[in-house]
């Protein structure tokens, strides 16, 4: 049952990213619904920066 | 290379159905075309503004297309008019709009700055839709880019070696030179291309429309316009007739344009039409056919043409006299190329020095 349902979000995203990539830097309208993501997405490059800078800072340390 | 501020072929009309859509992608845009109750035709950019997802992967309402992601519906003018939970959808969600022409069964999309649409730019694709003409619509997918195919229709001379079985018959077809000369008609640029091929046997797929028991003396005739549209007179009178005595002659108009999908990718629409008081279902069949046949020879050949150009790019070409026509117009395309990428750079220097003016 699920699978059927997530075929049909692996369509649908495919095609979102097709269109991402034959247009890279195309904006995007922030609407509410998204609020969820842009917070995940927002916590995620918090990481990554975390992690860069800690890698940096071992490197400069050794 | 391709320009922008020109009418690109995205469908014949009878592709579009009444309720539902057609995406088509035309210089590496994403497009959906659509026809309203009213009858009116709109082109949307194949996004939605929200998380660019295709348009066409939703469905129609009405006059309107919903998004199949998160349900934003957009109307015939590509404004937002529902964000599912929102009272009121911004003013900033829009998607893309392009002007759309619709002319004797050919719907246009224009790809440049709108305010520069300009129907007198249309070509006169008469055959298309005339009681006395008649044909059965073609439509072809290249994996090449749309100029090698333009070449192919710039150089008859093909006729006689691809086509040995169908179009042409006769080697005499590449040794006859056509005259070549700039096309004045107001709104149109291109060449004028006149070939006149004396006293050969009639091509095989003639016979489908007339029984000549004589040679005959042929003739192609035909304007091919930017950004790639060719507009063709073609037939053979039996030799012992004189020119103006067409009775016993086969005539044919026809209108074929290419459409750069991407880069490297052509839609190719075309028809072969002929001239009878009403039309012959065995004859349109037997035409449309013949065209095919010959049709994916050219692509066979141009296909495989292409595997060699990208296999060793930059590989020089041998120019032959042959080859004249199609240089020149690469060269019509390239010289306004340039002037569409200048006229751009000079309006967004004029934009900035205004914004700075102003500010």
């Amino acid at each position: 049952m699920p699978i059927a349902a997530f075929n049909e979000d692996r369509d649908m995203i495919t095609a979102q990213q097709r269109n991402l990539m034959s247009a890279p830097g195309a904006p995007m309208l922030p609407l509410y619904m998204d609020s969820a993501l842009v917070q995940f997405r927002r916590l995620v490059e918090a990481e990554a920066v975390a992690e860069a800078t800690a890698e940096a800072g071992g490197q400069g340390g050794g | 290379m391709w320009l922008r501020n020109c009418w690109y072929v995205i469908a014949w009309e009878h592709e579009i159905p009444a309720d539902g859509f057609v995406a088509r992608t035309v210089l590496g845009e994403p497009l959906l075309v659509y026809r309203t109750a009213a009858g009116r035709l709109a082109v949307l950019e194949d996004r939605c503004c929200h998380r660019q997802a295709p348009l066409s992967k939703g469905r129609r309402e009405g006059d309107c297309i919903r998004c199949g992601y998160h349900g934003l519906k957009f109307d015939a003018d590509g404004a937002c008019v529902e964000v599912p939970g929102m009272e009121h959808p911004p003013q900033a969600a829009r998607v893309k709009t392009y002007p759309v022409a619709e002319r004797n069964k050919w719907v246009f999309v224009w790809m440049g700055d709108a305010a520069r649409a300009d129907l007198a730019m249309l070509p006169d694709n008469f055959s298309c839709n005339a009681a006395d003409w008649h044909y059965q619509p073609g439509y072809m997918h290249y994996e090449t880019p749309y100029l090698l195919i333009c070449d192919n229709l710039l150089d008859f001379s093909h006729l006689s070696y691809v086509h040995e079985k169908t179009l042409g018959g006769s080697t005499a077809i590449a040794l006859a030179r056509p005259s070549i000369e700039a096309v004045t008609e107001p709104g149109q640029r291109g060449l004028r291309v006149s070939r006149h091929v004396p006293n050969v046997p009639a091509p095989p797929y003639y016979s489908k429309i007339k029984q000549l028991s004589t040679n005959v003396d042929r003739w192609f005739i035909y304007d091919f316009l930017l950004p790639g549209t060719l507009l063709m007179r073609s037939g053979g009178r039996p030799v012992a007739d004189a020119p103006d005595n067409l009775r016993h002659a086969v005539q044919l108009h026809s209108c074929q344009t290419l459409t750069p999908e991407t880069a490297t990718t052509t839609h190719y629409f075309f028809q072969q039409a002929y001239q009878a008081d009403a039309p012959d279902a065995g004859v349109t069949a037997g035409i449309y056919q013949s065209l095919i046949a010959a049709f994916n020879e050219d692509r066979d050949m141009i296909t495989a043409q292409q595997r060699n150009l990208m296999r060793a790019p930059g590989a020089p070409m041998l120019p032959l006299y042959m080859d004249s026509a199609l240089v020149q117009f690469r060269r019509l395309v390239e010289a306004e190329a340039v002037a569409e990428a200048t006229a751009e750079a000079t309006a967004e220097a004029t934009a900035e020095a205004g914004g700075q003016g102003g500010g």
